[in-house]
């Protein structure tokens, strides 16, 4: 098992950069004949059994965490619950419970800034590669989310800006391979951050002149 | 210094991308690409006795050794035997899907289970890699002559099986294959020049009646198009009823 182990990893890599490698072939009409859907699902089933293969191997550094997770949750709840006193004898007081409890893990986990900038950027890169709608609430939506990313990290003007010119120099390429919906979409985006980049040098410079 | 080679080599670059594609664009975004990747090796080079680097060198060849060989084995064996079983000897219309998966997933396997690390440090190394280089150049040239033959054979006619290999006036014939056209746009089933009776058509069935036939013997059936395209014949013999004992 220890010795196949890092063959099977090797063997999953190579399978990935295979597939990787035919479907870029695929764009520039060199085609294989080959179902890259289906052959995309074996590679999951193969990667869920690696990752069975690699929790199964790990699972003495695995279990101290989970435990400790779990206790940290029990005694996450029960301070939760001690402020809650008439909990046992008011229903109704389940539901604000349910709800407190659901904002702290939110707020622990979800509102982790590193967690909010890889969203933000995914879904912009999902936005202009994947999706093919345009929805105006999902880009306005991503846009909010990236001026409190911004705030977050307490990036400079020139990180949003930088943004912009990256999804500017991407349009002329896209336009030369014939991908116009993509193209259209990057310029979105490079407006976008182009905006958000100007709003921020504009409200530095007035902190420099109030300094 | 170094810039000079880059400067030579980004120009020959240009110029060959130039001559193949014909357009200026692509041709800018290869030299683009070919300026950008020498100078990050050029920036990796001082690394090269990192073991980190070396580690990552060694795998990355490992990786794309077994990709190449493997979609050249495949493009090598796949290709043809798809193009001889369903354009040749007509025995299936399609392979399946998951064959051709599980066929490249077998070799990738197959060409990882090889430490190509090793293979490059024996003393023949340059007659292995020779022979790998010309394994990858006639696969290119399979890759090209099958494809582009299947894609011409693609769209024609094809019978791929027939209910029964003889028949008498009035009886039946199931004819299965593809590209027949929709029913709209019916064709005809000919057995040398006699036509014979249509009962049902579609895209990818025919139900035929023998007519009374003006020859007997052993003939071949096919199938001609609206368009006038005819199929590839099947061999199928026109029977005397009086010759049949016990009919």
């Amino acid at each position: 098992m220890k010795t196949h182990f890092p063959k099977y990893e090797r063997f999953l890599a190579t399978l990935f950069a295979a597939w990787l490698c035919l479907a870029v072939l695929k764009i520039f009409k060199v085609d294989f004949g080959l179902n890259l859907f289906a052959f995309f699902k074996i590679l999951l089933l193969l990667t869920f059994i690696l990752i069975i293969l690699e929790v199964k191997k790990r699972w003495f550094e695995i279990w101290p965490i989970i435990k400790a997770s779990f206790a940290r949750f029990r005694a996450g709840f029960g301070e939760a619950f001690s402020q809650y006193p008439t909990f046992k004898s008011k229903a109704i007081h389940f539901f604000p419970l349910v709800f407190h409890l659901t904002w702290r893990g939110f707020k622990r986990y979800a509102l982790f800034k590193d967690i909010l900038l890889a969203f933000c950027l995914f879904g912009i890169l999902f936005d202009i590669f994947i999706f093919e709608l345009s929805w105006d609430w999902f880009i306005l939506f991503l846009t909010g989310l990236w001026v409190w990313v911004v705030r977050l990290h307490r990036f400079e003007g020139r990180v949003s800006i930088a943004g912009g010119l990256i999804f500017l120099i991407m349009c002329p390429f896209l336009l030369i391979f014939q991908k116009e919906p993509i193209a259209e979409k990057a310029a979105v985006w490079a407006y976008m951050f182009l905006l958000v980049g100007v709003v921020q040098m504009v409200i530095e410079y007035i902190k420099e002149l109030k300094n | 210094m170094r810039q000079y080679p880059i400067i030579i080599f980004s120009s020959l670059v240009f110029l060959v991308s130039l001559f193949l594609f014909k357009v200026i664009f692509p041709a800018l975004l290869i030299t683009t690409a070919f300026v950008v990747l020498s100078i990050l090796f050029g920036k990796f080079w001082h690394f090269k006795k990192t073991p980190a680097l070396l580690l990552f060198i060694k795998s990355s060849t490992n990786l794309i050794i077994s990709i190449i060989l493997a979609l050249s084995v495949f493009a090598l064996i796949y290709f043809p035997c798809e193009f001889f079983v369903t354009e040749v000897w007509f025995w299936i219309p399609k392979i399946p899907a998951l064959t051709a998966v599980s066929f490249l997933i077998f070799l990738v396997f197959v060409f990882n289970l090889i430490d190509w690390g090793k293979l490059v440090k024996i003393k023949f190394a340059w007659l292995l890699m020779l022979e790998v280089l010309v394994l990858v150049a006639v696969s290119v040239f399979v890759y090209r002559d099958f494809h582009q033959e299947k894609l011409l054979r693609e769209r024609l006619p094809k019978i791929y099986r027939v209910s029964r290999p003889w028949a008498i006036q009035e009886q039946e014939v199931r004819v299965q294959g593809v590209n027949f056209f929709p029913s709209f746009k019916q064709g005809k089933v000919v057995v040398d020049g006699q036509e014979m009776l249509i009962r049902f058509w579609s895209e990818t069935l025919i139900i035929a009646e023998q007519q009374v036939p003006t020859k007997f013997g052993q003939m071949n059936l096919s199938v001609v198009r609206k368009d006038g395209v005819a199929s590839n014949s099947f061999p199928f013999e026109i029977r005397d009823p009086a010759t049949l004992i016990n009919f």
